[in-house]
């Protein structure tokens, strides 16, 4: 399946039922205290999976209670394939520091994510996939941050959700081989991917999900996808949004690449 | 003060501009006088403060986009002054886990240091977002170019379940003629 992420930016374009588009990724936080019968409508048209931005599974001891209901009212508005979630933190005890941040890769962390990630899965009755971030920060732990992953999901039982701009952002600003990374991955548990084009600021690749897919993340999704059974690829975007032709393209150029494999 | 952990210890960093100087300055010093706990202090000790900085001026960039959506007009308004205003704005202002408060707090901020750039039909409707009354009629000079001179009356109601809907109807005035 291809399909994009849900923004209210691309309302007018979603609802015109584009050509190569059969699923939605709704961002649960964008529908917090919001009416679902959008949801409903959208439920009709399109497959639909539910992704979160904020639970913070990183962050030791409980999970926000408010948050996690709201989250689990979209989840149920929405009745998705699948949920998912990043392995990261945006909050601490002390501060909301309002997006996504590495974590130690060590094995108590890799406890508390899990746990955080079954609870979730729990209390919406779906099955969970686990996103990779986008990292400026070097964090020295005992496991890499492919066996990190690996370790989470087994404890949790749950997937993969591949987020290929960020590998590959990562491995440009760190100077790894996104391939070697990708061969240590459990391939079985990648079941969805996120793509958009990168942009460069400062020195550095930034993921401000504002820019058409470059040719170099098509090859790297070309990988993955040859090596993952994916079910799923989700174009992002978050600013810069561009008309339906382009959209059009983009979903082309993704389809193509799905269409081969 | 007890022990804390490296994600309360990051989390400081990331927030405090201050504490990133002292940390540049003396990593060992700043990660000590934070008390991180033994098994993380190493960890935090051998953070790169160039990525620590930049990370958090990811952090900030990100607020800013998001809260952009919800202030188009004023933000186009403090053009290439709107890092430098919203940098300030974050050193007072933590950040809010509700975009709509952030947004609300940001543009009511604006309005106080740059009033040039303040839009108040954009602060009526965070207003009325962030509230709980269930119906409000605010009039406004600032309204966009699509209405009638800007002016315009701007209706706003919430229904049971939390959501809310405005409609503007624009408005023209006329001179009576003797």
């Amino acid at each position: 399946m291809i399909g994009v992420g849900y923004r209210h930016e691309l309302a007018g374009w979603i609802d015109s039922h584009p050509e190569g588009v059969d699923c939605l990724e709704i961002t649960a936080e964008h529908f917090y205290g919001a009416p679902m019968e959008r949801l409903d409508e959208l439920r009709r048209s399109f497959r639909l999976f539910v992704h979160g931005l904020g639970l913070s599974l990183g962050t030791p001891g409980p999970l926000d209670r408010e948050r996690l209901k709201n989250f689990a009212r979209v989840v149920n508005a929405a009745q998705p394939d699948w949920i998912s979630e990043h392995v990261a933190f945006t909050r601490t005890a002390e501060v909301d520091l309002g997006h996504l941040n590495p974590l130690r890769p060590t094995r108590e962390t890799a406890k508390v994510v899990a746990a955080h990630a079954r609870e979730i899965a729990d209390v919406c009755g779906k099955r969970l996939l686990l996103e990779n971030i986008t990292s400026h920060i070097r964090i020295d732990g005992e496991l890499s941050e492919t066996g990190f992953l690996n370790e989470i999901c087994s404890q949790a039982d749950c997937g993969i959700l591949l987020d290929v701009t960020n590998l590959y952002i990562n491995s440009r600003n760190h100077g790894f081989d996104p391939l070697c990374w990708l061969r240590e991955l459990d391939r079985s548990r990648i079941g969805q991917l996120h793509i958009v084009g990168y942009s460069e600021e400062g020195g550095r690749v930034v993921d401000n999900h504002a820019a058409p897919i470059q040719t170099e993340l098509l090859d790297l999704a070309k990988a993955v996808l040859e090596y993952a059974p994916v079910k799923a690829v989700i174009l992002e975007r978050d600013a810069n949004f561009p008309g339906p032709t382009v959209m059009q393209s983009e979903i082309e150029k993704l389809r193509r690449l799905f269409g081969r494999n | 003060m007890g022990e804390i952990d490296f994600v309360t210890a990051l989390g400081r960093l990331l927030h405090d501009v201050r504490l990133r100087e002292a940390f540049r300055a003396d990593r060992a010093h700043t990660v000590e006088a934070l008390n991180v706990r033994t098994t993380d202090c190493q960890a935090i000790v051998r953070l790169a403060p160039d990525e620590v900085e930049f990370q958090a001026r990811i952090l900030l960039k990100k607020r800013l986009d998001a809260i952009q959506r919800f202030i188009p007009i004023t933000c186009e308004r403090l053009g290439e002054g709107i890092w430098t205003t919203f940098v300030d704005y974050s050193n007072k202002i933590s950040s809010l886990s509700d975009v709509t408060e952030d947004a609300c707090c940001f543009a009511e901020y604006v309005a106080e240091a740059v009033p040039a750039a303040r839009c108040s039909s954009e602060v009526n409707r965070l207003r009325f977002a962030k509230g709980r009354s269930r119906f409000c009629m605010r009039f406004t000079r600032d309204a966009g170019r699509s209405m009638l001179g800007g002016r315009a009356l701007q209706a706003f109601v919430r229904w049971s379940d939390g959501g809310w809907k405005e409609w503007r109807v624009g408005i023209r005035s006329y001179a009576a003629r003797r």
